[in-house]
């Protein structure tokens, strides 16, 4: 996605709320802008993307929390 | 089980559709550990990360439909799911005191980087992006993902100007795309 295809004065504000780092009011403006808007909204899941990839965590999930959600599953 | 190893992302959402527990199994087995690695560091809370590694996994369960593969992948979008929970939860807490700890402990958060253990494949690229960032953006995104902070918040803690921070944000992805894409075509 091309700067030019998003609109400027928002850009900003796209890269911020991919990283939930928008105060309430403020995300909420980007989700309205957003709702109207399908290159704003493809720039935002591309930075949301990339920012998972920061986030390599743990290299396996604890088992017992498994077990939790598992029971609650069918709750 | 061994089936549901062997399935494509993709496959196992379907499978989940289909209300195949074992498929729910196999996406937490693959991807639980991310999940709940980034609300902890988010919560500093185990307790609390656990809470919202349940939630979002149930909520999928619940509700598969909600994820759209055009929009990205199934990772990304459990991880988009929990981080904006986990954010959520930490900027609620209303007792001072877990407030100020959480401030104090910003400037941990901007040393604190690159530690996870990971899969071969995905630690590389998470270097990969962190490695392209100049140090300046590099706190910035870091304080504002894995601290929860808003730029707003991120711009105090720095002593920066607001507009700074936003731009250093902005900026910061921007390269971590140019770098991932140069790391795609090194592997190509």
């Amino acid at each position: 996605m091309s700067d030019e295809l998003v609109h400027p004065d928002i850009a900003e504000a796209l890269s911020a709320f991919a990283l939930d780092a928008l105060d309430a009011g403020d995300a909420a403006d980007v989700e309205a802008h957003l709702s109207v808007c399908a290159p704003c909204r493809a720039e935002v899941d591309e930075f949301r993307e990339l920012a998972s990839a920061l986030a390599v965590g743990e290299a396996s999930a604890p088992r017992e929390l498994w077990w939790r959600i598992a029971s609650a599953m069918d709750a | 089980m061994s089936e549901a190893r062997n399935s494509s992302d993709e496959a196992l959402v379907y499978q989940v559709t289909r209300r195949r527990g074992e498929a729910l199994a196999e996406i937490y087995r693959r991807h639980g550990g991310a999940v709940f690695g980034l609300a902890r560091r988010v919560l500093r809370s185990e307790a609390h990360a656990a809470d919202v590694v349940q939630e979002v996994v149930l909520a999928f369960w619940q509700a598969p439909e909600r994820f759209d593969p055009a929009r990205g992948g199934l990772r990304s979008y459990l991880l988009t799911q929990a981080h904006g929970r986990a954010v959520d939860i930490a900027r609620s807490e209303s007792a001072r005191a877990l407030r100020q700890e959480r401030w104090a402990r910003a400037f941990d958060q901007v040393h604190d980087l690159g530690h996870a253990a990971a899969e071969g494949d995905l630690r590389r690229r998470a270097v990969a992006s962190l490695e392209a960032l100049t140090a300046d953006e590099r706190r910035a995104i870091t304080l504002a993902y894995f601290g929860g902070f808003t730029y707003v918040e991120v711009a105090e803690i720095l002593r920066a100007p607001e507009g700074t921070i936003k731009s250093r944000i902005r900026s910061g992805l921007l390269r971590m795309r140019q770098a991932l894409t140069e790391t795609t075509e090194d592997e190509a």
